[in-house]
């Protein structure tokens, strides 16, 4: 089975800087490919199957519903699945099978990563609660941790322009939608299901959006626990200034979150207590397993981004650059959300992000060995 | 060049009541193929480009944002152009030279039918108007303002504001006819009057689970630009629908539910029931003798049900009459048949169901009006 190293789908591309590779993919069946959100890693454990986000804006255009292209490293091409639109959320990738979830309209369906695989309807949102116009089912799928559900953190607009927001979880064996909590006239999303307690959510407020214009300096709760059966309860002991980009360490004790002009920190979610661990001005982060190592992006304008990532060993204090890149130019094609939004995926073996160092929106996977031998 | 008739992208299916031929675009490059909203055409003049309407739902399942393919008789091929997603329910397709337009979040794109052209941008609705909120579509369905220098615009935010207008294909700023708040939908140049659209007031919309189908209003008005809507009727009516321009310009078509085809005479309000009957939506050929309609029992899961009528002879013939699709099948959530006289009225476009999909038919003309004679 070929890798991201010797598969022909993928090139070298190295950092004038310092010479840290990154290895783009090059193969290239829509104008847009980038990789998932940063909580949603997108390559198999087996490193067989990268799934990847396609679109097909008109040259020199930015907007495109979202479909779905897979590169199968042991046939060594890459496929795009059309009928894989992420029109109400992002999708999820079952790590072990190759499988991936995602919404379309009420509908949650899954399909398997090869070529022959039929898509399968698995539930759907129930329609009696639909009110008005939908945002989204999820806006990302996690697995419950008994991978018996996902989470659900459908949002609605509704006809008078007020909004209403479910909390809950859809069983994957097709039984009926699961409500935690209803909340209406307040935007929540991002809601993330524990990785080891299936009972157990955090979602976000998107607080900054519900007080347009917003203060940045003006402390508010963005981050929220959930246990089934009961109310939500803020993470923190205080609220803070803007923040946000959270998740949950695989430990399923503590969550991580980016401190905006402060840093990455990581929170006891039993306790509320913080430590810092990258202090920064940085934007998306993500840990490996150990949490010892960290990968973050960084803007100065998240609307029209650079392309900037770092690594970073919280133990040895020192980081490296993995690519460092202004905004693509306005008239190129290009995405709405052009965020490298970096993560750690594949046992740890890579950092995948999205990167434009070819001028255009690509996806890229750089070896952390590499890294880790340059942060000792 | 190939026709219809000859090309290998189609099959003859043959209406088993009484042998009416439909040509079926058989070339499937998307689950889901279908013909545009009746109001626009998708044909070249010269009949050397058909546009279609393409979507990619799962198996089984009916929501995809679509996009556009293209059927070239020259070549006798079949293509889609991924880049060309759309919003709003049609398309708008030059005639002259096959180059299709559409909206796609703010942007009016425009791209030839060949497959080294290249999508262009035309024209963009102001940032500033949609003071941050979401735009449903440019237009639900786009036209040409009868000098062609521009498409109309009925932009749609939320359940809040309907915006009236055009937009120059020149790229210069968009001019607004009309703001409101009466849900202004459907609107349509009028083919012989640059500075006249007609727009529909989508009444029944506003609260559908309240709405008396009984009850009389004004669907159907004329917007000059500069000028204020005024209702096309000279009385409010029933329930109606699925209006669309003669092409004099002097008269427009509709359907008045329950009651039949009507055409009404723009200044005088004259109004003619030319086809009495159940129908939903029809079409009429350019003199106006011949229409054709669909017909269903309900809107959400409809039948394929089509008919062609002389209204000279008053006869009909039935063109296709299929149930309505398994829910298993692979649909759309717009499926109605949508029938349209096309490229100088030698063919009507629909969608069909009668391979158990949706596909794309075109019925040779000929044939009906001889058989109604």
């Amino acid at each position: 089975m070929k890798t991201p190293e010797t598969s022909r789908l993928f090139t070298r591309w190295k950092n004038p800087s310092n010479g840290v590779e990154s290895l783009v993919l090059t193969e290239r069946l829509a104008p847009v490919q980038q990789s998932f959100y940063f909580t949603n890693p997108s390559l198999t454990e087996d490193g067989r199957f990268l799934w990847v986000t396609c679109q097909y804006p008109p040259p020199g255009g930015k907007h495109a519903v979202s479909v779905t292209g897979i590169v199968d490293f042991e046939k060594d091409e890459m496929r795009v699945y059309h009928e894989v639109q992420q029109t109400a959320g992002r999708p999820l990738l079952d790590l072990v099978t190759g499988d991936i979830y995602w919404a379309q309209d009420l509908d949650i369906w899954k399909r398997g990563p090869h070529a022959g695989d039929k898509a399968v309807r698995i539930n759907r949102f129930p329609r009696e609660l639909a009110v008005g116009r939908m945002e989204r089912i999820a806006t990302h799928f996690t697995y419950s941790a008994d991978r018996k559900s996902l989470n659900i953190d459908a949002r609605f607009i509704k006809p008078d322009g007020s909004q209403v927001v479910y909390i809950g979880d859809m069983p994957l064996d097709g039984s009926p939608f699961r409500l935690w909590q209803k909340v209406e006239g307040i935007f929540y999303d991002h809601g993330l299901f524990s990785p080891t307690n299936p009972d157990e959510q955090m979602f976000a407020w998107e607080y900054w959006q519900d007080h347009a214009p917003f203060d940045h300096d003006k402390p508010y709760h963005r981050l929220w626990f959930i246990r089934r059966g009961e109310k939500a309860r803020p993470i923190l002991q205080q609220p803070v200034s803007h923040s946000g980009h959270e998740w949950w360490d695989p430990d399923g004790k503590n969550i991580w979150y980016v401190h905006y002009g402060v840093g990455i920190k990581k929170v006891d979610v039993s306790t509320g207590v913080e430590t810092m661990k990258w202090p920064g001005v940085l934007s998306h982060g993500h840990s490996d397993q150990t949490g010892r190592y960290l990968v973050a992006d960084m803007m100065a304008d998240p609307v029209i981004c650079d392309c900037h990532v770092a690594f970073h060993d919280t133990v040895t204090g020192k980081e490296v650059e993995i690519v460092n890149r202004p905004p693509l130019a306005a008239e190129l094609t290009q995405c709405t959300h052009l965020h490298p939004h970096p993560q750690f995926c594949c046992g740890d073996k890579y950092i995948c992000h999205t990167t434009t160092v070819y001028d255009r929106v690509d996806i890229a996977l750089v070896p952390t060995r590499d890294l880790i031998e340059r942060s000792r | 060049m190939k026709t219809p008739e000859t090309s290998r992208l189609f099959t003859r299916w043959r209406n088993p009541a009484n042998g009416v031929e439909s040509l079926i675009l058989t070339e499937r490059l998307a689950p889901v193929q279908r013909q545009f909203y009746f109001t626009n055409r998708n044909i070249t003049d010269d009949g050397r480009f058909m546009w279609v309407s393409c979507s990619y739902p799962p198996d089984g399942g009916r929501h995809a944002v679509p996009l556009l393919g293209v059927v070239d008789f020259e070549r006798d091929e079949m293509r889609v152009c991924h880049e060309t997603q759309y919003s709003g329910e049609s398309p708008l397709v030059d005639p002259v030279n096959g180059e299709v337009y559409w909206g796609n979040d703010l942007d009016l794109w425009k791209r030839g039918p060949c497959p080294d052209d290249r999508p262009v941008r035309v024209n963009s609705f102001p940032r500033e108007l949609t003071k941050g909120r979401h735009l449903s579509h440019i237009a639900s369905d786009l036209s040409f303002s009868a000098d062609k220098k521009s498409v109309n615009v009925n932009a749609e935010f939320g359940k809040e504001e309907w915006l009236v207008g055009d937009m120059p294909l020149d790229g210069s700023p968009m001019r607004v006819w009309q703001s409101s708040d009466s849900r202004d939908v459907h609107c349509q140049f009028s083919p012989t009057d640059p500075d006249l659209q007609l727009v529909v007031r989508d009444y029944w919309g506003r609260e559908p689970e309240k709405f008396d189908p009984e009850f009389p209003y004004h669907r159907m008005l004329l917007l000059r630009r500069g000028g204020k809507p005024e209702p096309l009727l000279a009385k409010p009516v029933s329930h109606h629908g699925h209006e669309w321009w003669d092409p004099d310009g002097k008269h427009v078509w509709y359907v008045h539910y329950g009651v039949g085809i009507k055409k009404v005479n723009i200044e005088t309000k004259e109004e003619r029931n030319l086809w009495p009957g159940h129908l939903a939506h029809a079409y009429s050929d350019r003199t106006g003798r011949y229409l054709v309609a669909d017909m269903m029992e309900t809107p959400y899961e409809p039948d394929c049900h089509v008919v062609f009528r002389d209204t000279v002879t008053g006869r009909e013939v039935e063109i296709v009459n299929s149930p309505q699709l398994d829910k298993n099948a692979t649909l759309c959530t717009h499926l109605h048949p949508h029938p349209q006289f096309c490229l100088h009225d030698r063919y009507i476009c629909h969608t069909t169901t009668v391979h158990g999909r949706v596909d794309l038919a075109l019925v040779p003309t000929a044939d009906l009006m001889e058989r109604t004679k």
